[in-house]
């Protein structure tokens, strides 16, 4: 299908381009107060999900090499039945710490329901 | 968050069949995010509008709270929220992306086709 096709390009070209972000996307503090380059590891990530999430398989991909530009993929028991809005909230929620300090700039996020 | 700013996010959500609120303009992204999104809504092929909020920190924060959802750009189609790039992606992928924008154009005065 050619929507389908159109997204294959997509995911192919968001890598490429992500170094490129210049701003954070955390909607709680202002671009100027993320200019520090304080980092999250691997982790910390993983404990920050893990707390909010016991069973949450946590893989991450340091985009650009700072540490503090993320993509995220998460597998969980507690994403089932849940809309993927709501499984990206939780996320969210569980990282606002990291995202509103700064150590953590931006994500990529992705949720799988464990089967 | 004052009445007033909300009656105006409603009535741009309502303008709009597909609206992006991100950071910089279509012509001058200043986010990688919000650019990755124009591309995503330039590859799908309908008319869509982006609203710069960069600079505008109580609308921001209005639609942080409207949509529970910490980050931009902030997607609405057909008046309701559906996150970002990272839910859109498997929207498509899944074809419920498709029956949602089929559904905001299904209207004499527009052609419903793909791509």
């Amino acid at each position: 299908m050619l929507l389908q096709s159109i997204y294959i390009y997509f995911i192919g070209k968001r890598h490429a381009e992500a170094s490129t972000c210049p701003c954070g996307t955390w909607e709680t503090i202002r671009d100027t107060e993320t200019k520090s380059r304080i980092m999250i590891t691997h982790e910390d990530i993983e404990r920050l999900i893990r707390t909010a999430l016991p069973d949450a398989r946590v893989q991450t991909y340091d985009r650009t090499g700072t540490s503090d530009h993320y993509n995220v993929t998460v597998t969980s028991s507690a994403f089932s039945g849940k809309p993927l809005l709501d499984q990206h909230r939780m996320i969210y929620a569980a990282l606002s710490e990291a995202l509103k300090d700064g150590r953590l700039h931006a994500v990529e996020l992705k949720t799988e329901a464990e089967k | 968050m004052t009445q007033d700013l909300k009656q105006n996010i409603q009535d741009e959500i309502a303008e709009h069949k597909i609206l992006v609120y991100g950071k910089g303009t279509k012509q001058a992204p200043r986010c990688g995010f919000t650019l990755e999104t124009i591309d995503f809504f330039n590859q799908i092929g309908f008319p869509f509008e982006v609203l710069d909020v960069l600079g505008n920190d109580a609308k921001r924060q209005a639609l942080t709270e409207m949509t529970n959802w910490p980050t931009l750009p902030k997607v609405f189609i057909n008046g309701k929220f559906y996150g970002d790039t990272d839910t859109l992606g498997p929207m498509l992928e899944s074809g419920e992306l498709e029956r949602v924008i089929a559904d905001a154009f299904a209207d004499p005065k527009h052609k419903v086709g793909r791509g």
